[in-house]
């Protein structure tokens, strides 16, 4: 970001959407745990979030949660109100200090594999909404994943806040890394309509750090609708031939079989109660 | 409550500067005129130099000198044993990074554009990656005529009649891990030419000395114009004992030719994929026994990865190949320790000089043997290990020391809860629970082979306001020795510690004291204090007893005054220092140290191999996530011989820093590596263990039963705080899980592997006769 000439610091919403649709080739700041790596040298305008206040609550109206765009890890890791697997999610993110200024907005647009909380907020339906100075727009995280988000959202657009409808249903995330601030060799979320016996009505499953973006994995979740837990018996077979993102710490063999356990967790963790 | 140490219980004196940031380390120093030193290095680890264009990088503005091997100003040649390796290579390139080009430069940036334009074609060739592979006959050869290095043996008794009369052989071939030192300060040196024509280099360094000889030299200087200064070093662990003359001659050859001063300091990535490492090894370790538990007999092969160039390979080879028998009498031994080329990652000295590599495999021997028996680990040692009964080492000495290591084994049963673990392990779930142990034998201060440098200086000098001066030869590089010689002087003079002041390392100072390495700084430099007290002590006795008119026969120097025993006569020490100083008589004395002679037979392996011996211990406790294959630490204990503990502090953090690090050798540090390169050269994917990964409970114990060699009956701590502690998680994990357990490190990956090897074949590797 050699050629920055420019560095806005907005203090409420309609500043910072008008600074997004004015300013030439500007890239937003959040949390800048990302933005510090940079190397576009196309970049001349940085517009920072750090003072738009009405992007950094938590709130729980019309019958929804909303993470605001600058929400950190920190945030939600310590509120108790909200959904293990978010704040399980948020707690696997990095290290305290990084935690401290990770935020909601920074994990679901900056499209990297070992991202942890849209793994989470995935497998929860979130809906991320995107504003501009013509209006708000919400997307499905799930179509936000479709393509890298900075493909998704268009240059004038700023995601303001995530929101999840129904947020307190069964689910529940987990993080397999070696070390307690290393990143995802595998994160897994999974969240249910409800269980009833050995069923599952609504299974989701979604996986990260195995593949580029988050995915849901439309067979797993077919199949336990169909077979309910026994269903997870039959997962080997149905990830012989599944192709993971290549990662040279760990085999193909081996991030396979960490989604099978991740799985076989979650869904009892998800059942009994969250924790996994 | 102290329960330990002969300290007084002051701060460290380098913590205040290192934890408010103010220590100045070797990047802190910015001399006017001074230049950014850079190097290119080879993208890959075997091939042949067709051309190096440096044209363009010369033209960068800023660009003072750009060199390649035609342009040094020196001997292209740095090898420390052997003349294997070029100060900038020629013609043929041995490992990723090898030195192609140096630059200097009045920025890092220009320095780095001068970087990007270096025009490098190397055609590939073949390359050696597997050290098994090292001595096949079509296997590339790597350097000179041979990859063999050199080969040590250990031949005692007849192995191959023990092998024909034993009951049950063992036999295993263990693949051992290397590891990154992982200082957080990287490797770096400031050189300067000086107006008179000597040279001043700044370093951080655990061995100086090394570098004023690397130096002096490549500048043709004799060694006295080459004032090294050891600058406040950020971690050692072994690796910065030679390599830290590579960066040296290379700060020195660009200062050379601009007549600047440069400062060279090493990127995280370089410094991970060109440094020294813990060498991986391949043991093959056969052991013969009888039923009732005795080892009659141990055959080993083993095979030290030492990279592209020896380095000081040969001399971790010689301490692994003694090393390897472990602490225990065995009337028959044949060990046979390859050191060999390879275009892998450079080799060199870490914490425990090879000897945790040999131990993982003793160890996991003598529990499969324990297994084999129906035997309690603990057992098999108490038949095997040397005793006053029982007291010869591998080498055919007679150990002293020998009463200690059955001590040992009690109190590493009693503390770590060995019996209540080890009978009733926890298992639920996809959890299994194990305990394991390790125990060593630690040859204290170099090798017989090494011991030309097994010296130490102190030089003190007492001030008028008796405070004093002390410069030793050995180096601080965050393990606790300015604290040590602290006390060790404070205590040898009698006076409060608070008036001592320990320099670093200064090579116009102080002789040469040899390296600072297997754990000798506390016995070498506190040898050396003893020695120069024992001068000076006298010469104030004498001018106190005369202040007081009594004879100084009859006068102490403690807790600062002098006195007689009935408290009749007092004086203080300051005003004795006072009063000599007026006398003007010489305040100043060098004390100094050398070890005793040792006869070896290097053919062998038998006579003295060291000047004494420590034994350790660990236990480990582990729970396996028999699904992810996991392993979780949760606890461990560590009993040490010590001899005397100098400061309790300063023992508990080695013990902390050595266990830590340990776990991180055996459980996650691993090289991932692609002809050569290592892919994860960054903290980012080479894992080392975070506060969050470190065990809640290490627990310790001392066995403080005198040395009569060391200084106020201490032995060394550094190196065996991590010796045992990789043995004693194999061990752990396969108690837990009951599976053989032959590979470190035992990532959550290798673990997965090792149980579905088990699950698939579960052929049994005891050979029963």
């Amino acid at each position: 970001m050699k050629n920055v000439e420019k560095f806005i610091r907005p203090t409420n919403i309609s500043e910072l959407l008008e600074a997004r649709a004015k300013e030439e080739n500007n890239i937003l700041l959040a949390g800048g745990t990302s933005l510090i790596f940079s190397k576009d040298a196309s970049v001349r305008t940085i517009i920072d979030m750090s003072e738009v206040n009405e992007l950094k609550n938590i709130e729980f109206s019309d019958g929804k949660l909303k993470l605001g765009a600058m929400v950190t890890m920190t945030q939600l890791r310590h509120r108790s109100d909200l959904p293990v697997a978010i704040r399980n999610a948020a707690l696997s993110v990095a290290s305290t200090p990084i935690r401290n200024v990770v935020t909601v907005g920074g994990e679901v647009m900056r499209g990297v594999y070992w991202n942890d909380l849209p793994v989470a907020l995935m497998a929860l339906d979130a809906v991320a909404v995107f504003a501009s100075t013509t209006g708000e727009r919400a997307m499905p995280l799930e179509e936000v994943f479709s393509l890298h988000p900075t493909k998704t959202i268009r240059p004038d657009e700023v995601l303001t806040r995530v929101e999840l409808t129904d947020y307190m249903r069964p689910a529940a995330f987990h993080k397999f890394s070696k070390t307690a601030t290393d990143y995802a060799i595998a994160s897994i979320a999974f969240s249910a309509r409800s269980f009833e016996g050995s069923t599952v009505r609504e299974p989701k499953v979604v996986v990260g750090a195995v593949t580029p973006l988050p995915r849901r994995l439309n067979d797993v979740e077919r199949l336990l609708s169909e077979k309910g837990e026994s269903a997870l018996e039959e997962l080997e077979t149905l990830f012989s031939g599944f192709k993971t993102r290549p990662d040279f710490r760990v085999s193909a063999e081996y991030q396979r079989n960490l989604m099978i356990v991740g799985i076989r967790r979650l869904f009892r963790a998800a059942r009994d109660g969250g924790e996994e | 409550m102290k329960k330990y140490g002969i300290d007084q219980g002051l701060p460290r004196p380098d913590a205040h500067a290192k934890v408010t940031g103010k220590a100045r380390y070797v990047n802190d120093y910015h001399p006017p005129k001074m230049l950014i030193g850079g190097i290119v290095g080879s993208p890959v680890a075997s091939g042949r130099i067709k051309s190096i264009d440096v044209s363009e990088a010369r033209r960068v503005p800023g660009i003072h000198a750009v060199l390649t091997a035609d342009d040094l100003p020196g001997p292209n040649s740095m090898g420390i044993i052997y003349d294997d390796q070029p100060v900038l290579v020629k013609d043929r390139v041995r490992m990723v990074g090898d030195r192609l080009v140096l630059i200097a430069g009045e920025t890092r940036e220009a320095v780095e554009e001068a970087k990007r334009r270096v025009k490098v074609d190397i055609e590939p060739l073949p390359g050696l990656y597997d050290v098994t592979r090292a001595l096949d006959p079509d296997a590339p050869v790597v350097n000179g005529d041979s990859n063999l290095i050199r080969e040590f043996k250990v031949i005692h008794g007849d192995v191959e009649s023990a092998a024909h009369d034993a009951e049950i052989t063992i036999s295993g071939e263990y693949h051992i891990g290397g590891q990154e030192h992982a200082y957080l300060e990287p490797q770096g040196t400031l050189a300067f030419p000086e107006a008179d024509g000597s040279w001043t280099v700044y370093v951080t360094a655990q061995c100086p000395f090394y570098v004023r000889a690397a130096v002096a030299r490549f500048l043709k200087l004799p060694i006295s114009m080459v004032h090294v200064v050891q600058t406040v070093t950020g971690g050692g662990f072994g690796g910065k004992e030679d390599y830290p003359n590579e960066p040296a001659v290379c700060a020195a050859a660009l200062a050379k030719v601009t007549g600047r001063p440069v400062k060279l300091i090493y990127a995280r990535d370089y410094d991970m994929q060109v440094t020294t490492k813990r060498h991986p090894m391949v043991i093959r370790h056969t052991l013969h026994a009888r039923r009732d538990g005795k080892v009659v007999g141990v055959d080993l092969e083993i095979l030290v990865d030492a990279g592209a160039y020896a380095g000081l390979s040969t001399v971790v080879a010689e301490r692994a190949n003694i090393s390897s028998v472990g602490p225990y009498e065995i009337p028959n031994i044949r060990v046979s320790t390859k050191v060999l080329y390879t275009n892998n990652l450079f080799g060199g000295p870490y914490r425990g000089f090879g000897a945790p590599q040999v131990a993982a495999a003793h160890e996991s021997q003598m529990d499969r043997l324990a297994s084999a028996l129906g035997m309690d680990p603990f057992e098999v040692r108490r038949i095997n290990g040397v005793s006053r009964e029982h007291p010869m080492f591998a080498s055919g000495e007679n150990l002293p020391q020998a009463h200690i290591y059955p001590e040992l084994l009690d109190r590493l049963e009693e503390l770590s809860g060995w019996k209540q673990y080890r009978n009733q392990p926890a298992s639920s779930g996809r959890y299994r629970e194990g305990i394991g142990i390790g125990t060593i034998i630690y040859g204290v201060n170099l090798h017989s082979g090494g011991q030309r440098l097994d010296r130490s200086a102190a030089y003190i000098i007492v001030q008028q306001d008796g405070s004093v001066n002390v410069a030793v030869g050995v180096t601080e590089m965050g393990q606790g020795a300015l604290a040590a010689m602290r006390t060790m002087a404070a205590r040898a003079l009698g006076i409060s510690e608070d008036l001592i002041y320990v320099t670093q390392v200064d090579t116009n100072q102080v002789p040469d004291s040899g390296p600072t390495v297997a754990s000798r700084a506390t016995v070498s430099g506190g040898r050396a204090i003893l020695d120069a007290v024992s001068k000076l002590r006298p010469r104030f006795l004498e001018v106190a007893a005369d202040m007081l008119g009594v004879s100084p026969g009859a006068l102490d120097l403690r807790d600062g005054v002098f006195s007689t025993s009935d408290g009749s006569a007092l004086v203080s020490w300051p005003e004795v220092t006072a009063e000599y100083y007026v006398r003007r008589l010489n305040p100043a004395v060098v004390g100094w140290f050398r070890s005793p002679d040792r006869e070896y037979d290097h053919d062998t392996g038998q006579g003295r191999a060291y000047m004494f011996y420590a034994f350790a211990g660990h236990a480990v406790r582990v729970r396996v996530d028999t699904e992810t294959g996991k392993v979780d630490v949760l606890d461990v204990t560590a009993v040490h011989d010590v001899g005397r503990v100098i400061s309790e502090v300063g023992i508990e953090g080695q013990v902390h820093g050595g266990v830590i690090q340990g776990l991180g050798w055996a459980l996650l540090e691993e090289f991932r590596m692609k002809e050569g390169r290592m892919l994860n050269a960054g903290f980012t994917d080479y894992l080392i263990p975070t506060a969050m990964d470190a065990p809640a409970d290490i627990k310790m114990y001392f066995i403080e039963d005198p040395e009569p060699q060391g200084p106020f009956g201490a032995k060394g701590i550094g190196e065996p705080s991590f010796i045992s502690v990789g043995a004693a998680v194999m061990n752990a994990v396969y108690h837990a899980l009951g599976t053989e357990v032959d590979i470190l490190p035992l990532t959550p990956e290798n673990v997965w592997r090792l149980m579905n090897r088990s699950a698939g074949n579960n052929a049994a590797r005891e050979d029963e006769k």
